[in-house]
């Protein structure tokens, strides 16, 4: 219920300047932005239902969300909100990342009820808490001794370890009532397991960190984080080798392609490669990729002189483009886009083509999205239109195009590009003083299409006056929608802006 | 079109009068202009690139390669001072060009071990291989004809102290810590269509010209010029607190969007002439510069704190390396 006491504020209290300078900040660390926490306070008492869903939001960094899991607990605007809520959004990550967020609560010392039924009913009652309890014993020992109380936390120990009727009566009461599905069987394994109470262990994951204690060997498989640790109190000897050797491999940190952004990026791999249509399956000239297949094999069948400095691929990818902006809401604002499409972008190794393909699904995306898009590209083989794709070719006079870009009557100027400004360096921070000197107040934003977000961009900034909206994946279009969204909204953000923009920034 | 297009397109004259100045890319003390070949310089497609076709096929003892032209037709130019590399061997160099006809086998005994503490003769070279930072290349070069293998130890001791690092004649304890600032240079400067060479400056002060017979050759090559040699010079200037020499585009009392476009313009313009003007003024020079000598043939190239080699055809200029130190 919206009510009109300041104290539960409805969505039209929400300031767009709270909002652009958390979409701004929340990238880096709590401490390195001043005012952080007065941010999180604000924006916490403005939309707190909004607010709820940051805790979700992939983009920021774990001490921002710290800060949105404690304000959920203590900030009497919270009040409202119910843990059930809050205990469903942590559901919606991974348990790995729940329990580093959930940590906060003993790092600060939050002693309420609320936060102890959060605590119990989310990770006693989580589907995968032997495991999790299996390579975060300590971690999850703390939290759970810290929410209980030691006392309680003693008496549960001594329960576990000694059955009595009495006992059973306590353990039921304190903790074993929140056990997932009903097994309380299971969740007094691992509540032995994490107090260190004898048990003869039936969860694989248990027994197997419970083996390691005797020989590390037995807990191959397990994370090299853990297996250290084992190492460390119970294998001093053991060489760290061998922890390489048994460790389980580490998920990749790199997330895949999203669907336009791979397909860019077969479509440039191949136009590169001039490959050979040897297999049956290519040969067909069917499937997802066969516009593609077509595209290139017309290209290098043509010899010409002229054909090669068109280096370009026709192909259609309207009906892809439709399924890829199907969720995603039509954003009545203008947008200026500035392209690099230089050399550069076209990356080498592991990343070849990453850059250009993500800033082409990027720039596709929100033609396909915004009411009003310019395009302004610098270099490449071709100009980027509705059934043609350049390659990324030459330099990239960055500085010209913004000029360009500004000339429109966009609300924000974007400038997709890696970074190397090399058509003199610092010409597009001195264009924009200037854009601004003349005052013209248009946002102008570097958006760096990036490989993983631990790159490190300290380097390719344009210039401090343009802000970095570094994005490793296509589902960075709705940051970007958000922001074309925002310069189009008044200092209070309208219910229906609200509403789009919560849909932008809280959909995992 | 852009403005540097518009207004460098004349060839230069003199010892540089085949190629012609085209895009100036720039990015922190380094400043890079792209070189093309005038209509007059004959397509040297027969000279295939050195990354693809040149192998180390090994080295007999220190200080001595064995290289291999592996090209069935097309001669290859090994660049001056291009250097190999191997795990658990001694990594060596080159103290001049050197020109292979297809499938020749060519040795060099006149090389330079660069890496004093590794012992172990280079087996089989990494594919990946590097130019001498250009404060090595002068001795390098003057150096060539004669034999010793720890002949440059003392000048990588220098250059690595020059960057701060341990003292010693190991070239990798130079490359290892910088590698990630080094790569900077490689990303940063874009291979132009038909481009064949390139003009480099640090701080604005020009210091190398490198000009390859193609552009698949400078594709190749350039990248590594840039990375290795040049990249490091830029390094080594910003350690020496030089400053980039830039023309800064005055906003004072700006009029409008085309009068700041102008200005752009007016800045990048006046700052691409300071640059092509240094070139201009190095090829007139007066130089060793046969126009008359028929064949391939190498030619020294001295003047002043100027030098390099340069590889001819008849009166064409096939391949140079033209070079001074950063820090005069």
């Amino acid at each position: 219920m919206l009510s009109s006491s300041p104290k539960f504020a409805p969505y039209n209290a929400m300031k767009k300047h709270l909002l652009v300078e958390y979409l701004d900040c929340r990238r880096l660390p709590l401490t390195q932005h001043e005012g952080a926490v007065e941010l999180h306070d604000a924006l916490c008492e403005a939309a707190p239902q909004f607010y709820l869903h940051l805790l979700a939001d992939q983009a920021t960094d774990i001490s921002h969300k710290h800060k949105v899991l404690v304000n959920l607990l203590t900030h009497v605007s919270t009040h409202d909100i119910e843990r059930q809520r809050i205990e469903g959004i942590l559901r919606t990550i991974p348990m790995v990342e729940a329990l580093q967020l959930l940590t906060i609560i003993r790092d600060q010392r939050i002693n309420r009820s609320r936060a102890r039924e959060l605590v119990l009913t989310f990770l006693i009652g989580h589907e995968q808490f032997p495991e999790l309890a299996a390579i975060k014993r300590q971690r999850l020992g703390y939290l759970l001794k810290h929410v209980l109380g030691e006392r309680t936390w003693s008496a549960v120990k001594r329960a576990l370890a000694n059955t009595t009727p009495e006992g059973e009566i306590f353990l039921q009461r304190e903790v074993l009532h929140y056990a997932w599905n009903g097994d309380s069987a299971r969740a007094r394994e691992v509540l032995c397991f994490l107090a260190g109470v004898p048990f003869n262990p039936v969860h694989t994951a248990l027994a197997k960190s419970l083996a390691a204690r005797q020989d590390l060997q037995s807990g191959e498989g397990l994370p090299a984080e853990t297996l250290h640790g084992l190492r460390g109190t119970f294998h001093r000897k053991t060489p760290l080798r061998k922890i390489r050797q048994l460790s389980a491999s580490v998920p990749t940190t790199v997330r895949p392609d999203g669907p336009m952004a791979a397909f860019y990026k077969d479509a440039l791999t191949n136009a590169i490669n001039q490959p050979q249509v040897t297999t049956p399956e290519a040969e067909s000239m069917d499937g997802p990729l066969a516009g593609l297949r077509k595209a290139v094999a017309l290209l290098f069948k043509s010899d010409s002189i002229e054909a090669e400095k068109e280096h370009s691929i026709h192909l259609d990818i309207s009906t892809m483009l439709s399924g890829a902006t199907a969720s995603l809401p039509l954003i009545d604002g203008s947008v200026a886009v500035v392209l690099d499409l230089s050399a550069s972008m076209g990356a080498m190794g592991e990343r070849l083509n990453h850059p250009a393909a993500l800033a082409l699904a990027l720039t596709r995306l929100l033609q396909k999205r915004v009411r009003k898009v310019s395009l302004h590209q610098a270099g490449g083989t071709a100009q980027l239109a509705e059934d043609n794709l350049p390659v990324p070719q030459g330099v990239a006079d960055i500085a010209q195009a913004i000029i360009e870009a500004a000339r429109t009557d966009a609300q924000a100027i974007l400038v997709i590009t890696d970074g190397y400004e090399n058509v003199r360096q610092g010409d597009a921070a001195q264009v924009v003083r200037g854009i601004q000197q003349l005052g013209h107040t248009i946002p102008v934003y570097q958006v760096v299409p990036q490989f993983t977000a631990a790159e490190n961009l300290g380097q390719r900034m344009l210039g401090e006056n343009i802000p970095v909206i570094p994005l490793a994946h296509e589902d960075g279009i709705q940051e970007l929608l958000a922001r074309i969204l925002l310069t189009s909204e008044g200092e209070n953000i309208s219910s229906a802006g609200m509403a789009t923009l919560e849909q932008l920034l809280t959909v995992r | 079109m852009t403005i540097q297009d518009a207004s460098i397109q004349a060839a230069f004259s003199g010892l540089l009068s085949d190629v012609r100045p085209g895009q100036i890319q720039s990015w922190g003390l380094l400043d890079v202009a792209a070189l093309f070949s005038t209509e007059g310089r004959p397509d040297y497609s027969s000279f295939v690139s050195p990354l693809q076709h040149l192998k180390l096929v090994r080295v007999p003892t220190y200080g001595t390669l064995i290289l291999e032209n592996e090209a069935k037709s097309g001669r290859v130019i090994a660049p001056m001072h291009i250097g190999f590399f191997q795990v658990g061997a001694q990594n060596h160099a080159t103290s001049r060009v050197l020109l292979l006809e297809a499938g020749q086998t060519l040795t060099a005994t006149d090389c330079f071990c660069i890496q004093a503490s590794q012992g172990g003769l280079l087996q089989e070279a990494q594919q990946r291989f590097i130019i001498l930072p250009l404060s090595l290349r002068k001795t390098a070069l003057a150096k060539r004809g004669e034999v010793g293998y720890a002949r440059l130890w003392d000048d990588i001791d220098t250059h690595n102290r020059r960057h701060g690092i341990a003292r010693g004649g190991h070239l990798e304890r130079f490359l290892r810590p910088n590698f990630h600032r080094l790569m900077i240079f490689r990303h940063a400067f874009e291979v132009l269509p038909k481009q064949v060479g390139a003009a480099y400056f640090v701080a604005g002060n020009l210091v190398g010209v490198e000009v390859t017979p193609n552009a698949a050759y400078w594709a190749d090559v350039g990248p590594i010029l840039n990375i290795y040699c040049y990249g490091a010079a830029a390094l080594l200037g910003g350690r020496h607190q030089l400053q980039p020499e830039r023309q800064q585009v005055d906003l004072e009392g700006l009029a409008d969007m085309n009068d700041l476009a102008r200005r752009l313009e007016d800045a990048r313009r006046q700052e691409s002439m300071e640059r092509i003007n240094l070139v201009e003024a190095l090829s007139n020079l007066t130089w060793n510069n046969p126009r008359t000598k028929p064949g391939l043939h190498v030619v020294d190239l001295e003047q002043g704190e100027w030098v390099g080699q340069m590889v001819k055809d008849g009166a064409n200029m096939l391949y140079l390396s033209l070079f001074r130190d950063v820090l005069v």
